[in-house]
């Protein structure tokens, strides 16, 4: 649900939360990352005021702004953002330029087998994890699991927590895949797991504990500061909002030749140029993967 | 993502830069630092990072008349040890760990002129919890998406991202000032920031005050909070009392978790004050950028160096204060750090 009007929530001198509704939705993610490129846009016109713009992160129902509280005031920017607000369409029709990528996912594998059998010694039992996403989701197997989260496209509706973690929500909203996070959390996970949370698929850039649920992992990088090739010459994250993403199942085998690929700079990223999309349009067919 | 302006020039500086030290003892974290980090990666996910005592810390670079940006060291509770590989200048910022050159003590806040073969070695500090070792010129590592601040948990930024070890050498930029004769300066001791055992921290409400009720808040206020041993530059766990939440934060949207501090993802920063179930966390200079928690107040921003000085088992007391006298502390401790 959107509100009528935003809230604008204080968050200290030089931050401002502005939440655009009460409950996670496709439309409301697309209003935040619209208000987000908005204030971008015009941060990079250069005049005094909007200069002041340092920062902003969208996520599911909100956009923080970081600003300069010396070049622009709160009520200042509450007027700006109200103002590029009400320029945007209806959300269905908010059009955002988007990429669609290809994510290798070895499903099942030895290593997340291995990060849960640590967990069940050293902390405590637990159900399997794709097991358990079988059973909560009425999935009669483990290949139905696989089959069901690489047929669908994701959406990048923020990324952020460490170095580049995406956080995806599924483009059809009939899509139900749920799962519950671990409690006690992990105090690890492996770099490049791809894991169920809630209704969000989470993949990490890094070693780092966390509690969702692990389906596989992926052998690319999802954080390279120090590389100048692609895909990371104008970035140091893979994914950023607003990105779709398809996870393509593939062998253990086949990880561990891409991830030398990988770490030989001979792996080709499959990533399509970026194209003008809407909500609309998405939700009516899917596009074609560029090749 | 919005860039970051380029670093300006180091002023007064050669830009070219030799070995100055070599790492003996690493201490317990010590890292490469710059003021103010990296500004606009939010959205990446990638932290502020810098001092966690910015106030010291830029004390500290004007003792060398370095430039506003220069790298330091900060070193957390153990000091490291370090030989000097040439002549130089130093200043030492932040919490008194009884800093010694060659066996001889030296003091805090002030100049220091070195010698090639010197060697700085650290005993204990009393109160705060953080030390700053400021070069002559500032150090000279490279300079990664803005900053040469060290983000250890991405390996980002300082020296090869991570915190320093024995037999490791880092350069700093060459000054026009000959060593021999760098002026000695020195912040005298009112002008210093006063360390201590109860901290004041000032507060803003928001962003999620209006989930608590006005006694909520008020038995926030009025519990005076330990600082847990589980704290570190991501964030600052407190321990003191139960919290109990009002009516407000019971209204769950379907896409919460269980427990009422659970919120929708959302962007938070540097200062943010989390309720993490029952724990009190306040996001430090290495935070996540994203949280699930609910943030009912924010700390100031001229109160956050009184945080990253707190040693595990100070108490934290807490005041709510308007915006604009929150914007006018900044000021003040802006004008204070504005001399010379």
């Amino acid at each position: 649900m959107l509100y009528e009007t935003p809230r604008y929530r204080t968050s200290g001198e030089r931050h401002l939360l502005v939440e655009l509704g009460a409950s996670v939705s496709l439309e409301a993610n697309f209003r935040a990352i619209a208000l987000s490129r908005a204030l971008e846009a015009s941060a990079g016109l250069g005049t005094e005021g909007i200069k002041a713009i340092i920062d902003t992160q969208p996520s599911f129902t909100t956009v923080l702004i970081e600003y300069d509280p010396k070049l622009l005031t709160q009520e200042g920017l509450k007027q700006l953002c109200s103002h590029h607000l009400s320029q945007l369409v209806q959300a269905e029709q908010i059009q955002l330029d988007s990429r669609l990528i290809e994510i290798p996912v070895a499903y099942n594998d030895r290593w997340c087998r291995a990060c849960f059998e640590d967990y069940c010694k050293t902390i405590k039992p637990i159900e399997d994890n794709l097991e358990l996403i079988c059973r909560i989701n009425g999935l009669d197997s483990i290949e139905a699991l696989i089959n069901y989260h690489s047929s669908i496209e994701w959406w990048v509706g923020t990324v952020g927590f460490i170095a580049g973690l995406p956080v995806l929500m599924p483009l059809d909203p009939s899509c139900q895949l749920r799962a519950p996070k671990y409690d006690p959390p992990r105090t690890w996970t492996p770099k490049g797991t791809v894991a169920l949370g809630g209704g969000f698929t989470a993949v990490y850039p890094m070693v780092t504990p966390d509690g969702y649920q692990m389906l596989g992992r992926t052998p690319l990088r999802l954080f390279d500061p120090q590389s100048d090739q692609a895909p990371f010459e104008e970035s140091p994250v893979l994914l950023s909002v607003g990105d779709r993403v398809k996870f393509v199942p593939i062998s253990e085998a086949r990880f561990e030749e891409i991830e030398r690929e990988v770490t030989a700079g001979t792996y080709r990223y499959s990533i399509s140029a970026a194209q003008s999309v809407s909500l609309d349009e998405l939700q009516q067919q899917p596009l074609p993967l560029a090749a | 993502m919005i860039s970051s302006p380029k670093l300006t020039p180091i002023n007064g500086a050669v830009q070219t830069s030799s070995p100055v030290v070599e790492v003996l003892k690493g201490g317990l974290e010590t890292t490469v630092q710059d003021y103010p980090g990296r500004e606009g990666y939010l959205q990446l996910g990638i932290p502020r990072s810098g001092p966690m005592d910015p106030k010291s810390f830029q004390l500290g670079n004007q003792l060398l008349q370095n430039p506003a940006d220069a790298a330091g060291l900060e070193i957390q509770f153990v000091g490291p040890k370090l030989k000097f590989l040439r002549a130089t200048a130093i200043a030492l910022s932040g919490a008194n760990n009884r800093p010694k050159l060659n066996q001889q003590a030296i003091p805090m806040w002030s100049t220091v002129v070195i010698k090639a073969g010197d060697i700085l070695s650290f005993g204990h500090a009393r109160s705060g919890a953080r030390t700053y070792i400021h070069f002559a010129g500032g150090l000279d590592v490279p300079v990664v998406m803005g900053s040469r601040s060290t983000f250890t948990r991405a390996e980002l930024g300082g020296l090869e991202g991570r915190k320093l070890e024995k037999g490791d050498r880092l350069s700093s930029f060459l000054t026009k000032v000959l060593e021999t004769s760098h002026p000695i300066h020195q912040i005298q001791p009112l002008q210093r920031p006063a360390f201590s055992h109860q901290w004041t921290i000032e507060l803003l409400l928001g962003p999620h005050d209006d989930e608590l009720s006005k006694g909520d808040i008020q038995q926030f206020i009025q519990t005076n909070w330990r600082v847990s041993s589980r704290s570190d530059r991501v964030g600052y766990r407190l321990e003191g009392a139960d919290l109990s939440f009002s009516h407000n934060a019971h209204h769950h949207s379907p896409d919460r978790d269980e427990h009422p501090s659970n919120k929708i993802d959302y962007g938070c920063h540097l200062g943010t004050l989390l309720f993490c179930g029952q724990t009190p966390t306040i996001l430090m200079v290495d935070s996540p950028s994203l949280t699930g928690y609910m943030a009912p107040f924010t700390v100031c921003q001229a109160s956050l160096w009184k945080v990253g000085q707190a040693r595990p088992g100070d108490y934290f007391s807490f005041q709510v204060i308007d915006p604009e006298t929150a914007l006018r502390r900044q000021s003040d401790i802006n004008r204070t750090l504005a001399f010379g």
